[in-house]
């Protein structure tokens, strides 16, 4: 039976012939969708401070006497054996605290949100750490979604470039919950361009597309198709922006420029998964990290060959493959 | 006022009804529009710093998304990583980034290896994705 529905192909390839790769869209596949985007900023920290502390498992109170500490501000742990569960150690979360009285506080995965049910005190000393200052995004999408993170610039190294994930070597700590997402910013964040007490400034790609499975599918594979110079094509502009005469960066969708069509998606139960495309593809993926319910960006973590995409460890992370090749 | 646009749901999903995320596209959410995609190749020397800079011609500084490949590694295998990528092997160490400005995309490839077997250089392929979505608003 035949594909019914509908199709644009990218500039220069036949509609009806082109590979999967060369549409911009296709009702056979899904697109990444922008929730949002956000133009944030914080400041690195210009001072730190830590201290040792305790926990009361049957009332979730820390205590440490004399900490200093206000609500919002974000806090890692470290421990000389166990921390106290569920916490982890950094860099595997950040802990923003809320409930803070002279000599004691309770800790959140969010600022002013619910408070960590601690279940044991641990085994050893532990420490808290505040050297961080996070910035929250609060999408309330209710469900884990992708994202991207821009790092643009600070005061003193300006705001001329724009990093993926990045700053220079070391990658953005950076979390997914189902309701909000978080930057971290540590008093050592660009050290090598810019100083503390600066601001620095990101740029965020909040995705609306959730990580349920769409298992691959494949109509037209790795074929070439004949070329056209004419500019025919589809063009959707943003509400608000006339389809006719706006500018390309203000449409949903053009013909004019490529897509990044959906060939897969879902969260990965092993180490591995096929995608059947007999080319490496464009993906992304996070790893999930269950004991805070969320998604970090671990780049490090992730690769693709022809066959598979790879988890350096298993256990349900998120990944979206698209149709474009990458290799060639 | 009525919500105007254009909506095209997943196959199963009332096109009315249906939510937004369950949407093939919709007018109401923009996708990321690719401009220019590329692929090169690359030799590193032990201990240097390689920019590859690429121009794009937007003008301003557009959304980028770059992959990387070890061909030839000791310890990393000869498959495609999201960048920013940063590894220490035994023996290879590989940092990679990519960034752009105004006027062009960069990637950054820093590879240091203690190999005295296989020589000082190292090669690897690289793909890049350049977006008119800004990267910096």
């Amino acid at each position: 039976m035949g594909d019914f529905g509908a199709a644009v192909s990218q500039k220069g390839y036949d509609v009806k012939t082109c590979a999967d790769r060369f549409l911009v869209y296709s009702s056979a596949f899904q697109t990444l969708k922008v929730f949002n985007t956000y133009s944030v900023s914080t400041t690195i920290p210009a001072t730190t401070s830590t201290a040792s502390f305790t926990v009361d498992a049957s009332t979730n109170v820390f205590t440490s006497v004399g900490h200093g500490l206000s609500n919002g501000q974000v806090l890692n742990f470290t421990s000389s054996d166990t921390l106290p569960s569920p916490l982890l150690e950094y860099p595997d979360a950040y802990y923003y605290v809320i409930s803070a009285t002279t000599d004691t506080f309770k800790v959140s995965l969010t600022a002013g949100g619910t408070e960590i049910d601690i279940t044991d005190a641990g085994v050893g000393t532990h420490d808290w750490y505040q050297d961080t200052n996070g910035i929250q995004i609060d999408h309330n999408l209710g469900y884990l979604a992708p994202f991207f993170i821009v790092y643009t610039g600070s005061t003193t190294a300006g705001r001329t470039k724009s990093y993926f994930f990045t700053v220079e070597n070391d990658t953005i700590p950076c979390f997914q919950y189902n309701n909000s997402m978080h930057i971290f910013v540590d008093d050592l964040f660009d050290s090598s361009n810019s100083s503390a007490g600066d601001t620095v400034y990101f740029t965020v790609y909040q995705f609306l597309d959730d990580f349920s499975t769409i298992s691959a599918q494949n109509i037209n594979t790795e074929l070439t198709s004949g070329s056209s110079s004419t500019d025919y094509g589809l063009r959707i502009s943003k509400a608000g922006y006339d389809v006719k005469t706006c500018a390309d960066i203000d449409c949903v969708l053009s013909s004019s420029f490529f897509n990044q069509i959906v060939h897969m998606k879902g969260i990965a139960l092993s180490s591995t998964v096929a995608h059947n495309l007999g080319y490496i593809p464009n993906f992304i993926a996070y790893e999930h990290i269950a004991t805070i319910s969320g998604l970090r960006y671990n780049a490090s973590f992730i690769s693709a060959d022809t066959t598979n995409i790879n988890f350096a460890w298993g256990g349900n992370n998120y990944y979206i493959i698209f149709k474009d090749k990458i290799n060639g | 006022m009525g919500d105007y646009g254009f909506r095209i749901s997943k196959a199963g999903v009332d096109v009315k009804t249906g939510a937004d995320k369950d949407m093939i596209i919709t007018s109401k959410y923009p996708n990321l529009k690719g401009s220019l995609s590329g692929f090169g190749t690359k030799t590193v020397i032990s201990g240097d710093t390689d920019i590859i800079a690429i121009a794009h011609g937007l003008g301003y500084t557009p959304f980028v998304k770059t992959f990387i490949n070890p061909i030839d590694s000791i310890d990393f295998p000869n498959v495609y990583n999201q960048m920013p990528f940063y590894s220490d092997g035994p023996t290879d160490h590989l940092y990679t980034f990519s960034y752009a400005d105004a006027t062009n995309v960069y990637i950054s490839i820093f590879q240091w290896n203690s190999s005295s077997i296989s020589g000082d250089n190292r090669t690897y392929n690289y793909k890049y994705f350049i977006f008119i979505d800004k990267g910096k608003l």
